[in-house]
Order: structure tokens, then C-alpha cells, then sequence
């Protein structure tokens, strides 16, 4: 049964200063599954993704990734290196370069894509077979995200919904085996969300796993099939989506009236 | 008292501050003097309060992708260039000569710095150190094992990039003030050790009677052969750098400059790359310091102090950050126009400084570089 | 073991001015993050201020202790003048810049203030005068001490104690304990930032320029370049006891003067110079928020 969690996180917790951020989180994350993270604000959601890429090291418990690789206290590019990838709240693009060269660092990294330098120094035919190969799956992914049309536009120019879109496929083009998208939907006009929905099913479809921390419950009853909440820190329950709106904690925890 | 507002403004924005420069200088520099800096600084604040100060300032020092295809201007420019730089020593005595060789030399420096400040944003404040060890390697490798010119050549290179290793490991980790400071006190240690390790280095009387390079059918011990192999390496240099900047090394570095946590997030060793940047930087150095030391034919400590890095330095900030062609119009300018100065030799560095502080309020990306 | 003890005794002395310079770097580091290059210029500032004051006076070597004084106020406003007009003319035109603009800026202010003293002084070296109170030495069991180090030592610990109550007792230094730790926030709790970005700079310039003055007496010259090499000592006395935090830069300063001293003494005093980038480099490597510094990342 464990192996069927790609990441196991168990027991997690963080301090900052005397306040405890995270307090004892256990969370299974389940191939194949959409699992939705909601709570209100400071919750402790955007702290869980520091975690479990590597931006914080919590001051206790662990977190396994596939069934055998530890997570806690690696460096985030070692994290990302086993195909995790993370999507920030507030957008972490490189602004001032155009679209399709912020997807085309993305997926520098990949191995079939890698040469060495003396092969860039001499444009071996190594060389330029791997860079018109990694352009066209870059500029691949922009036409799969929908924004292929602005590819060469500064990445700091597109709209906000468009750079949200682009950061995701920079994301793609990583071949993540574990998406981390830390609302993704905030700040997107209905159309956009829709979009969004349709991507994030197809990247489903992919066998790519996702984890979305959301507040928008519309948005994640359509596409999650696990939701986790969080409140001070604390998992305060876990369930299917239809549950997690009849459960009374949470509706107290939102609504606020304990 | 009751002042009109507008005549208050204009105490406040142009007489205030000219009072206070002149009272604040009158004690180091006496009445004459301070009233020239007062009068200078008004003059400033005019031509920034009336001419500049409406335009919305671009603040962050940006950096220029390297484009896969030159514009045909641009690459007119660079055949006009290079065109120049080798028809024009024919006609030039040996002083000018001496002058444009410097240029090269300063050019390879300011591109092998450029590495580290224009491409990846992180300051190196004793790159000339680097420049130093490359031109010792040769001249001990040289004088005491008889060592040619052109195995000395990558020898210089590499040992420099090893002595790169002792900053990088400890600092690229950390902030990039750290880096700054530390590669400022590296510069000092080894030009202590230069002056100080007498049995090797000859201590601050340098080691003379370094052999020229010499290549089987020709010998390069006229300056203008010499121009023309300095001006050979700068070619390569400049070719090699070019390639790496439009292979998806350069795109790490432009990754890392704009955004080191994305950067992680898409997998890429930031610290390696930072530190392969840094020894690549190095080598560059060193391998300048080879060429330099079999050109004067004699190294001493005193070549490679604090304020040669600074100048560096400038010439990179000078031209555009991250761009190669400004970057060799930073050298250009910081070599030639000191030499068209000479009278105000007493005045030089404190242009120069002026230079450096005024370009970072209007125009930090350089002459070359692009807006941000 | 004398020879010990002396280079204790020295290395405080050392130390003590390294301490009362690295104070104004960790105060203005902690509070705008620059390593504010032009520090030690504004320190070599204050050296030739209290000159000056020396010259005016006509001072003899026969002159009271009220002219050392006198001296160590004239060097201390000149060089709060200075550490004002760099922060109010070069820093704050572009202190929303990045973070290597400001670097080179203050690289380039401290170009500009050492050629400024270079014309406006000469390059040659000045003399202090040698005042005969100043050089009344004690012999302790052997050991020297001079009544010029007893005043360096005891200036030091006076200001910094005076330093350490005004920022932890008084309104102002509360504010700046604010504004280094989040200026957004002290702005919105009514603290004027830029006021106290200044008056940070006024105070950190005013120790330097003490330090200059007791320096100038001390080796009885100086020129226009002391600040250079001095300076980023203090800067590496002040990432010694963690930079941003006042009290570590005390410690820092006079740990780094005696270890530079018994490094002289014991190791090789032609590598003096190199000892404090070598520790500085290790320090690095070691332990980078210095000797007492709580871990960061």
C-alpha cells in the first residue's frame, strides 16, 4: 500500500521563531491522484510546498518521495532533479527574457537535451541537433498551454493569467513526475480558469501527478479527488471533495466562528 | 519669516546643498577648490533636476540575451572593427602601439570579468589577482624551469582557475556582498604573497628576463607582432564567449541573474554553475597574465594592485554589462581617453570615480547595454 | 611569555580601533545591506580633521590632554559631515537599486574620497604632532604599556558602551532596531526611514572618524590611502561577530586585532596584512553569520 504514495509526508513540522508554522502535517499523496491542499490564509500551505522542495528544512518528521527518496534537507534543484516541480504563488519567471527561452531553460536540464561545453564552442552537430530539438518541444509546450502566439513577447510583458500559464509550461517541459502548483487559478478571468482546468486534466491524463493549493472551491471540486485542509498549521481533515463541504470542522474553520 | 514656497524650494534644492559641499570641502581642500566643487555640484543638480529627473529611471542593471542572429549593422560594426584593428597599427608609431596593445590586454580582462559581473550579477573586486598568478606562472615557469610560452599558456589559465576555487567554494554559496569583499581580500593576499615570498616571486623587485613566445617561422619581438598575437587571442576569446553565452550555459547564467529560486526550481545546480562562471573567469585571467608577462618581459607585484581590478571593473560597467561589444568599448575608452588627458593626471581618478557613481544613477546597464 | 603579554597588549590597541571602525559598517550593513565601501575613507577623513584641529590650536608637544580631545571632536564631525554627504549624495539617489548598483557606488565614493584628499592634500605623508603625555610608557613586569594605548583602549570601551545604551534605551535606537529588521513595517509604524537611514550613517562616520584621530596619534602619520586597507579589515572584524549586530562587531574588531598581532608575532609579520582575508575566507567557509551569529541562510 505504501508504494502507491508518491510522496509520503509524515510528521512534518516547522517553527519559526515560537510559532509553529506546521505542526505534525502527515499527508499521503497518492499516484494518479489530484490532491487539492485548502485552508484559510496562513494555514501554513505555501510553508508545506517550502518543504517538500526544499526552500525550508522542517525541524521535524520527513518526507519520502516515491517510496525511497528522502526530501528533507536536499537542496531545491536536487529536488527538482527527481522530476518535482513547483509553481510559486507569486509567479518566479525570468522577466526579462522572451517566453519560449524561459521554457527553453526549463528544459536545458533534461538529459537527452545535454552537452558538453566544448560542444557549444565548436556548434557540434551534437550541439545543433540538441538545441532545434529542445526549441521545438519548447515552443511544443507554449502551443499545449495555449500562448504559443506570444512566445517570443518578454516574459515579464504577458498578461498575468498568460505568465501563469507560461511558468506551467516551463514546468511541462521539465517531464515532472510531480506537479506543485501553489494557486494556480488566483488572478485568472473565468476563460482563463477554464483553460486551466482543461490543462491541468490533460496533464493528468500524462500520469503526472498534481498538487494544488486553492482557494477557490468551485475550481477544486472539478478537478481534485482528494482534498487535504489545513488550519493553524494543523491538518484539521481530509476527504473526498463532496465531504470536505459538508464537514462541519471546516466550514467552522472558513467561516470562522470558534 | 515667511518665504514663498517656490523660492524655498530653490534654497532647498540648489543653495542648501551648495553651501554644504562648500563647507564640508573647505577644510581638506581650502577656499579655491571648494568653491570650484560647489559650483561643479550645482551644476549637476541643474542639468539632473532640468534634463534627466522627468524620465522615469531604469534601475536594475539588466543584461542582453544574446541574440542567435546579429543585425546587419551590428555585424558591419564588428567587421569595421575588426578591420581597423588590423590595418590601423601599420601606420601608428610605438607609443600609440603600446597604447592599443593595452587596450587588448585590458579587453581580455574586462571580457573574462564580464563572465562573472555582467553575465551572472555577482561582483569579483580582485580579478586582477588572477591576472597576477597567470603572469607569475609564466614568469617562474619560464625563468626557472625553462618552460615555453605555449605550454605555460593553458598552464597559466588552469592555475588560476585552481586559486578561483579557494573564493568559490567558501563564498558562492552566500550572498554576493560576501563574494565582493572576500575576492577584494583575495587580491591583497597574493599581492602580500607576491611581495613577500622572495624565494620564488623575487618579492617586490619582480622577476626579469621573461623570453618572448616565439613560434618556429617567425619571432614575435616587434610590437607590432606582438599587437597582432595579443589581438589573435582576443578573437578567440571573444568567439569562445559567444558560443557559450548562445549554448544553454549562458541561458544558466541569465536563468541565475534574473532568478536564482526559479532557477533551482528548474533544476539547475546553481552554485555549480556560479562556480564553473567563476573558474572560467579565472582562466581567462590567467591566461591574459601569461601574454602580459612575456610582453613587458618582467613581472613585479605592483602590476597587479586593487585599483587595476577596479579599473576592470569599470570598463564592464562602462560599455554594458553582459555585452561583449560594449564591454570592448569600456576598455577602449578607459585605456585611450587617460591617455588623451594627461594634463589632468592629478584629476584622473576622481573622474573616473565620478564616472563610476554617475553611471550607476542614469545608466546601469552601460552605454551598450539594453533598457531593462 | 613577555613577548606575549606585549602582543596582547598591542593587539588590544590594534583591536580597539578596528572595533570602533567595523561599528559604523555592521550599523549601516544592518540596516541598508551595503557594504558601504567608502567607510574607511570617511575613518582616514577623520584623521586629517583632527589635524587640523591640531594645526589651528598650535598644538606643542608639551600641549594637555584637552587638545587630544579637541582633536578627537574636530575628526568626529568632519567625518560625520562626510558620512552624511555620501549617503545624501551617492547612496540615496539609487537605494532602491540592485544590489551591485549600490556596491559599485560605494566602490566608486570611496575612489572619489581618497583622490579628494590625495588634491586636496597631497599624497605625501602628514605628521601628527607627538604629544609628550601620549607617550609616557608604563613598565609593567617587562611589559610595555604606553599612555597612548591606555586612551585608545579606554576611548573604545566608552563609546561602545555609550553605543550599546542609546541603541537599546533610547527612542532613536529603537527605531533603527526597527528599520534593520523590516523598513516596511517601521515606515507604517510612523518611523521616518530615511531620518534614520542618516542619522546611522552620521553615527557609524562619527566613530570612524574618533578612530582616525586616536590612529593619527598612535603612528604619528598619515596619508590619504590609510582608509584602504584598514577599512576592510574592520568590515572583516564585523562579519567576525556577525555582521549587522553591534555588540559581535566589538568583540569582532578586538579578536581580530589580537589574532593579527600574535599572527605577527609568532607566524610572520610579513604576512600581517593577509591574516584577517585569510581568517575572513575561513570564516566564510566555517561559520558564514560569524563567530556568534545565529544561523541564517
Amino acid at each position: 500500500m505504501e508504494n502507491s504514495a508518491i510522496l509520503s509526508i509524515d510528521n512534518v513540522g516547522v517553527m519559526f521563531g515560537g510559532l509553529k508554522a506546521l505542526d505534525g502535517v502527515t499527508i499521503d499523496i497518492k499516484k494518479g491522484e489530484v490532491l487539492c491542499i485548502i485552508g484559510p490564509n496562513g494555514a501554513g500551505k505555501t510553508t508545506l510546498f517550502n518543504c517538500i522542495t526544499g526552500f525550508l528544512k522542517p525541524s521535524s518528521g520527513s518526507i519520502l518521495y516515491d517510496g525511497s527518496v528522502e526530501l528533507t534537507g536536499r537542496r531545491p534543484y536536487e529536488i527538482a532533479s527527481q522530476g518535482i516541480y513547483r509553481s510559486f504563488q507569486n509567479l518566479a519567471l525570468f522577466a526579462n527574457i522572451s517566453a519560449v527561452e524561459n521554457v527553453l531553460i526549463g528544459g536545458s536540464k533534461r538529459a537527452e537535451f545535454s552537452y558538453g561545453i566544448t560542444d557549444a564552442i565548436f556548434r557540434t552537430k551534437k550541439f545543433l541537433t540538441m538545441e532545434s530539438a529542445l526549441r521545438q518541444e519548447a515552443i511544443g509546450m507554449l502551443e499545449f498551454v495555449g500562448i504559443a502566439g506570444k512566445k517570443d513577447n518578454k516574459a515579464g510583458e504577458l498578461s498575468y493569467g498568460e505568465r501563469k500559464l507560461l511558468e506551467l509550461a516551463r514546468g511541462l517541459i521539465t517531464k515532472p513526475k510531480l506537479l506543485l502548483l501553489d494557486e494556480p487559478a488566483a488572478g485568472l478571468n473565468p476563460t482563463e480558469k477554464t483553460e486551466l482546468v482543461l490543462a491541468i486534466k490533460k496533464i493528468r491524463e500524462q500520469k503526472i501527478n498534481v498538487v494544488l493549493i486553492e482557494h477557490d472551491m468551485r475550481f477544486v471540486s472539478d478537478i481534485a479527488n482528494w482534498i487535504v485542509v489545513l488550519d493553524y498549521g494543523k491538518k484539521l481533515a481530509e476527504g473526498l471533495p463532496d465531504d470536505i463541504k459538508k464537514n462541519k470542522a471546516v466550514i467552522e474553520a472558513y467561516l470562522g466562528t470558534r | 519669516m515667511n518665504l514663498p514656497s517656490s523660492i524655498r524650494s530653490i534654497l532647498k534644492a540648489y543653495i542648501l546643498p551648495l553651501v554644504w559641499i562648500f563647507a564640508v570641502s573647505l577644510p581638506i581642500m581650502g577656499m579655491v577648490r571648494s568653491i570650484f566643487a560647489a559650483v561643479f555640484v550645482l551644476a549637476g543638480l541643474l542639468v539632473f533636476n532640468l534634463f534627466i529627473r522627468k524620465k522615469p529611471r531604469v534601475n536594475k542593471p539588466g543584461f542582453s540575451w544574446a541574440h542567435t542572429r546579429l543585425s546587419s549593422a551590428g555585424r558591419s560594426a564588428w567587421i569595421f572593427a575588426l578591420a581597423a584593428a588590423i590595418i590601423l597599427p601599420l601606420f601608428l608609431n610605438g607609443y600609440s602601439l603600446d597604447v592599443f596593445t593595452s587596450v587588448l590586454f585590458y579587453s581580455m580582462l574586462a571580457l573574462g570579468l564580464n563572465l562573472l559581473v555582467g553575465d551572472l550579477g555577482l561582483l569579483n573586486l580582485g580579478y586582477i589577482a588572477f591576472y597576477g598568478i597567470g603572469a607569475y606562472t609564466y614568469a617562474i615557469l619560464s625563468t626557472k624551469f625553462g618552460i615555453g610560452f605555449w605550454s605555460s599558456m593553458m598552464l597559466g589559465g588552469i592555475v588560476a582557475s585552481a586559486f578561483s576555487l579557494i573564493i568559490a567554494i567558501p563564498t558562492l554559496r552566500l550572498k554576493g556582498d560576501y563574494l565582493a569583499i572576500t575576492t577584494l581580500g583575495f587580491g591583497e593576499i597574493i599581492r602580500i604573497v607576491l611581495n613577500n615570498w622572495d624565494s620564488l616571486t623575487n618579492g617586490p623587485n619582480g622577476i626579469m628576463n621573461i623570453p618572448r613566445p616565439s613560434l618556429p617561422w617567425i619571432q614575435l619581438s616587434t610590437g607590432i607582432r606582438f599587437f597582432y598575437l595579443v589581438l589573435c587571442f582576443v578573437i578567440i576569446q571573444i568567439y569562445i564567449l559567444s558560443r557559450i553565452k548562445r549554448s544553454m550555459f549562458g541561458r544558466y547564467a541569465v536563468a541565475i541573474r534574473e532568478n536564482e529560486r526559479a532557477s533551482e526550481m528548474v533544476a539547475i545546480n546553481t552554485y555549480k554553475v556560479k562556480t564553473l562562471y567563476f573558474m572560467l573567469s579565472a582562466f581567462f585571467g590567467g591566461v591574459a597574465g601569461v601574454l602580459f608577462a612575456s610582453k613587458q618581459m618582467f613581472v613585479s607585484p605592483d602590476s597587479f594592485t586593487f585599483i587595476e581590478s577596479v579599473y576592470v571593473l569599470a570598463m564592464v560597467i562602462l560599455g554594458g554589462m553582459g555585452n561583449i561589444a560594449g564591454v570592448l568599448l569600456g576598455a577602449f575608452t578607459l585605456v585611450v581617453l587617460p591617455e588623451l588627458l594627461r594634463e589632468f593626471v592629478i584629476y584622473r581618478m576622481l573622474i573616473f570615480a565620478l564616472l563610476l557613481i554617475t553611471m550607476m544613477l542614469f545608466k546601469p546597464n552601460g552605454l551598450l547595454g539594453k533598457k531593462a | 611569555m613577555r613577548i606575549f603579554i606585549q602582543q596582547i597588549v598591542n593587539g588590544i590597541t590594534t583591536g580597539s580601533v578596528y572595533a570602533l571602525i567595523a561599528l559604523g559598517y555592521t550599523m549601516v550593513y544592518g540596516i541598508i545591506e551595503l557594504i558601504n565601501f567608502a567607510h574607511g575613507e570617511i575613518y582616514m577623513i577623520g584623521a586629517y580633521g583632527g589635524l587640523l584641529v591640531l594645526a589651528l590650536l598650535g598644538a606643542h608637544h608639551s600641549s594637555g590632554i584637552g587638545i587630544v580631545f579637541l582633536a578627537m571632536g574636530g575628526g568626529m564631525l568632519l567625518s560625520m559631515a562626510y558620512g552624511f554627504t555620501v549617503e545624501k549624495f551617492a547612496y540615496k539617489p539609487i537605494r532602491d537599486s540592485s544590489r551591485l548598483s549600490l556596491l559599485i557606488t560605494a566602490l566608486g565614493a570611496s575612489i572619489f574620497l581618497q583622490n579628494f584628499v590625495m588634491i586636496g592634500q597631497g599624497a605625501s605623508d602628514k605628521n601628527y604632532i607627538s604629544l609628550n603625555l601620549l607617550n609616557t610608557a608604563f613598565n609593567i613586569y617587562g611589559v610595555s604599556v604606553t599612555s597612548n594605548q591606555i586612551i585608545i583602549f579606554a576611548v573604545a570601551v566608552i563609546i561602545m558602551l555609550s553605543l550599546d545604551l542609546f541603541v537599546n534605551k533610547t527612542m532613536t535606537g529603537w527605531a533603527m532596531k526597527a528599520t534593520s529588521q523590516d523598513p516596511v513595517t517601521a515606515q507604517l509604524v510612523g518611523i521616518n526611514v530615511d531620518t534614520i537611514i542618516s542619522i546611522t550613517f552620521i553615527i557609524g562616520s562619527g566613530l570612524a572618524g574618533i578612530a582616525g584621530v586616536l590612529v593619527g596619534f598612535y603612528y604619528g602619520m598619515i596619508n590619504f590611502y590609510i582608509g584602504y586597507l584598514v577599512g576592510i579589515k574592520a568590515f572583516t572584524a564585523a562579519v567576525l561577530g556577525g555582521i549587522g549586530d553591534i555588540r559581535g562587531a566589538m568583540v569582532g574588531g578586538l579578536l581580530l586585532g589580537l589574532l593579527e598581532s600574535l599572527g605577527a608575532a609568532y607566524l610572520s609579520s610579513d604576512y600581517k596584512d593577509a591574516f584577517a582575508f585569510i581568517i575572513l575566507i575561513l570564516l566564510l567557509l566555517i561559520k558564514p553569520s560569524g563567530l556568534f551569529g545565529k544561523k541564517q541562510a
